[in-house]
């Protein structure tokens, strides 16, 4: 694979070949990477394509398998990231590496040698140059998001870095915060260094970025310039070709695994006007999880309505706050607005409620929110209904054991016996087990989130059939999901999730995954 | 627990019979283990202090069975260990630690003596209940005050509880010598609570109805544990808080509770002792309960259902103690470096066989692959 973009000064960065597997999976396949000095170049890719996982291996997080990186012309070996820093790269990551209870100044140098240095003075003329406004004397505990990430690009630029990457540096910043990023990144960029920044938005690469690279599922796609590019170009290139089965008219074609293959030929389900408020037993209003004082909400006044045996799929790129809105509308955070499922009110009930009233939540995390994992798998599938099984106080175990083996047969769980614990099985059958519970307790409003992250093809077909056939029973389901394809494949209805916000709204028939790529990256929002 | 026995098995399911037994087999191993090789060290001890280890062992297991007194000593002994080994693992199977079982016994032993002594003139049927209510109530309280400090403001009930411990023993101290100090003793104890007041006992040499009540207590809680909801959601507060909150479990209201339950407890023993075995109150009641509560609690592996009988077995240690030092001069401090010796042996034999475990895994899984 060749670079097909020259540049007049030599380069900064050329990082060429770069392959990494991890086990079976290929996460870097030959990929080439270039950054000419005095340039914001951005990184573009959605989920899984390989952008944080490249920008590791630069910083020497990660060992490449195959592939050479250069530094100004002088090949480099990267085996730490303090050869990193050495070599001039410096990286801020997603989370923060910071001693909460040392000040700004201590943090800075942490590691580093202070001898004849006015670390003070240093920092003052740091952050003025880079526009980065940090009191050196405050404790980093105390400080909001947006100042402890001004704390981690200091810490790289005291180390001397000319290669400052930053890895989703937006997330949890408001508008005002991002502004001032980007201001500091243009005088970082007119002090001669160079910034890489790896992002899923495009309008902030648009904005900010004078080059991009765009990557899919592990490899390069193309590089361009600013100038001659447009956002709806880089989100087709984001999104690739083929993602799905697209037929000649551009409809996306349902996986037939399931019994069904309209969606309208349902019972239960209301195909001309699915959003009729009449015909929704679950309406949500204005519901919002609050971050704190002044910073944006997690999930901002979304709405919703659905009717009995609908499949509503909420499309979005990793960390748009999709957790919260599932943990918003399963009742298992504090929300404002309204939740409003078959006449009954739920905001502000307590999640014991939520499940009685039918609402069930099969989490993204099967492991630190789904399953108890030292209990056996009786254990697991009575949890949430326990209750229930209870007489006088006392649970009825023999009762529990016997729905637990006619799970077990029923969803094909693989285990040695139904007194095995939880967290020995594999991730397909913790799953089954996950499953088996949420769809024991007959649910009227089924949210799932991620359902088939991990699984092989077998439990994955094994989910989708067991959704469609919850759905062709009257219940509705909510799938978030970050693999669009899955949305495709299941919904009746797609939204898309971006900065918290619920965007977009079109029935699966006429969804073109371009412009839902493009409502994915924040592109005509 | 180290039952190897097993039912016949009907012939449809004999692997599950034979797994069954080779399970129970493998749990008792490890215990088995530990125990001879606390008291092989303990051995090697004694002959280092120049005594003969076989006279000192002969002492300290025989006395509890040599003749009444020394069943009757033991199984009183059993109440106390037996109350502060629940006290410190029903909070455990929550995840939260109450180390203040000590504190709540106090308080425990404290609301029964006040009672005990303003009470008198009370009939017996009024007041005994009374007293042991009043020492309930007192050590759940105490207990609170910890539960509080978690719930409201995240305090670490560790610390809490541990710091509350040193506040009880300023209070019992107070108590004895300025409030209902008796001049006679010569030292911080109590007057006596009223006759009324005392335990009812059985037998001769006599032992108190306690030792008959916390067995039918501790009977009842292990039953509650494995069989009732209140037990499930504490179980699945202790193995996976946020799976639990997310399924509807109140969980900061289960572990508020989970340590409420252990100081009332705790205040039980507490309220035992003074009714029971002192029928005062004086310095050091607590002796060092709380200590082998933990000891207890963790060889049982949290198991409310294993605790009396673990706490049987270091009861029958503790009352040896003393017959051994009369009987060949070992110190009786010699007894808890055994009872530590077991636990410590009994958490390495679990890191051994979790590794045992492991590589068999690995094994089959490697044998799984290339088949």
């Amino acid at each position: 694979m060749t670079t097909p973009h020259p540049h007049a000064a030599p380069p900064l960065l050329q990082m060429s070949g770069i392959t990494k597997a991890f086990g079976p999976v290929l996460a870097l396949d030959g990929v080439d990477f270039t950054v000419a000095p005095r340039q914001i170049h951005g990184l573009l890719g959605g989920n899984g394509a390989g952008k944080t996982t490249l920008m590791n291996v630069l910083y020497g997080l990660y060992s490449a398998d195959a592939g050479t990186i250069t530094i100004d012309g002088v090949p480099v070996t990267i085996g730490s990231p303090r050869d990193a820093i050495a070599a001039g790269v410096g990286m801020v990551h997603q989370t923060f590496l910071q001693v909460d209870v040392f000040t700004v100044a201590e943090n800075v140098v942490l590691g580093t040698s202070t001898a004849g240095v006015d670390v003070p003075a240093r920092l003052r003329e740091l952050s003025e140059r880079f526009g980065l406004a940090v009191d050196p004397t405050a404790r980093v505990a105390d400080l909001p998001v947006g100042v402890r990430q001004r704390v981690e690009i200091l810490k790289a630029l005291y180390r001397g870095a000319k290669l400052l990457i930053l890895d989703e540096p937006t997330t949890n910043l408001t508008p005002q915060e991002v502004d001032a990023l980007f201001g500091s990144m243009r005088a970082i960029v007119d002090e001669g260094m160079s910034v890489v920044l790896i992002t899923h938005k495009i309008r902030e690469t648009m904005a900010v970025c004078d080059q991009m690279t765009v990557m899919r599922d592990g490899r390069w796609v193309a590089t361009l310039d600013a100038a001659r590019t447009s956002a709806d170009d880089l989100a087709a290139r984001m999104i690739g070709a083929a993602p799905l089965a697209v037929d000649a008219a551009g409809v996306p074609v349902p996986q037939s695994t399931g019994g069904r293959t309209r969606p309208t030929s349902r019972p239960g389900a209301v195909g001309a006007a699915p959003t009729d408020a009449s015909a929704a037993r679950l309406v949500v209003r204005g519901l919002t999880v609050t971050a704190g004082a002044d910073r944006a909400p997690l999930v901002a006044s979304v709405d919703i309505a659905l009717a009995p045996g609908e499949i509503l799929g909420i499309a979005g790129v990793a960390g748009n706050g999709q957790v919260e809105l599932a943990e918003a509308l399963t009742g298992c955070r504090p929300v404002s607005g309204s939740l409003v499922l078959d006449g009954q009110e739920l905001v502000g009930r307590p999640t014991a409620t939520w499940l009685d009233a039918g609402v069930v939540y099969v989490p993204e995390d099967r492991q630190r929110d789904g399953i108890l994992p030292g209990a056996d798998i009786t254990e697991n599938l009575v949890l949430g209904s326990h209750r229930r099984l209870a007489r006088r106080g006392l649970l009825d175990w023999g009762r529990a054991r016997s729905d637990a083996a006619r799970a077990i047969d029923e969803f094909s769980i693989k285990t040695p016996s139904a007194a095995t614990a939880c967290g020995r099985l594999s991730g397909g059958n913790i799953q089954r087990v996950i499953l088996a519970r949420a769809f024991g307790r007959d649910p009227s409003v089924l949210l799932l989130h991620n359902p088939t992250r991990g699984l092989d093809i077998a439990s994955t077909a094994f989910v989708y059939d067991r959704v469609r056939r919850a759905a062709a029973a009257g219940c509705s389901v909510i799938l978030i999901s970050e693999d669009l394809d899955e949305v495709l494949a299941l919904a009746d209805r797609v939204r898309v999730v971006y900065s918290g916000r619920l965007v977009g709204d079109v029935p699966r028939e006429s969804a073109d995954p371009y412009a839902l790529g493009r409502l994915m990256t924040g592109v005509g929002v | 627990m180290t039952t190897t026995s097993t039912t016949p098995a009907p012939s449809s399911q004999p692997s599950a019979a034979s797994r069954r037994a080779r399970l129970s087999l493998g749990a008792a191993l490890p215990y088995a283990i530990a125990v001879v090789a606390a008291f092989a060290v303990v051995a090697v001890l004694i002959v280092a202090l120049g005594h003969d280890p076989i006279q000192a062992f002969r002492a300290v297991l025989t006395n509890s069975f040599r003749n009444q007194t020394g069943v009757v000593q033991t199984l009183q002994k059993w109440v106390p260990l037996t109350l502060l080994a629940l006290a410190f693992v029903i909070p455990l199977a929550a995840g939260r630690f109450n180390i203040g079982g000590e504190g709540q016994m106090i308080l425990g032993a404290t609301g029964a003596v006040a009672v005990g002594i303003v009470g008198s003139g009370l009939p017996a049927a009024v007041l005994l209940p009374l007293v042991v209510l009043a020492g309930v109530l007192a050590g759940a309280l105490w207990a609170a005050v910890s539960a509080w400090l978690m719930d409201r403001f995240s305090v670490n009930e560790i610390l809490s509880t541990v710091l509350l411990n040193f506040v009880s023993f300023e209070l019992l101290d107070y108590i004895a010598s300025s409030v209902w100090s008796d001049p006679g003793a010569g030292g911080a104890v109590t007057i006596p609570i009223a006759a009324a007041a005392e335990l009812p006992t059985v037998g001769r040499p006599p032992m108190h109805i306690g030792v008959i009540l916390v067995a039918f207590l501790a009977a009842g809680a292990a039953v509650l544990a494995r069989r009732s909801t209140a037990g499930y959601e504490l179980r699945a507060v202790g193995l996976n808080e946020r799976a639990a909150k997310l399924h509807g479990i109140r969980t900061s209201r289960v572990a508020v509770a989970s340590m409420v339950v252990a100081g009332a407890i705790g205040g039980l023993a507490g309220a035992v002792e003074v009714v029971g075995v002192h029928h005062r109150m004086l310095e050091g009641i607590q002796s060092n309960f709380l200590l082998l509560g933990i000891i207890i609690g963790l060889i049982a592996r949290g198991s409310l259902t294993a605790v009396p009988f673990v706490a049987f077995g270091i009861a029958v240690l503790e009352v040896g103690a003393g017959s051994m030092q009369r009987a060949s001069g070992v110190p009786v401090e010699i007894v808890l470096i055994l009872e530590g010796l077991i636990l410590l042996f009994l958490l390495m034999s679990d890191v051994i066989a979790d590794r045992v475990r492991r590589s068999r895994t690995v094994a089959v899984a490697a044998q799984e692959a290339t088949a």
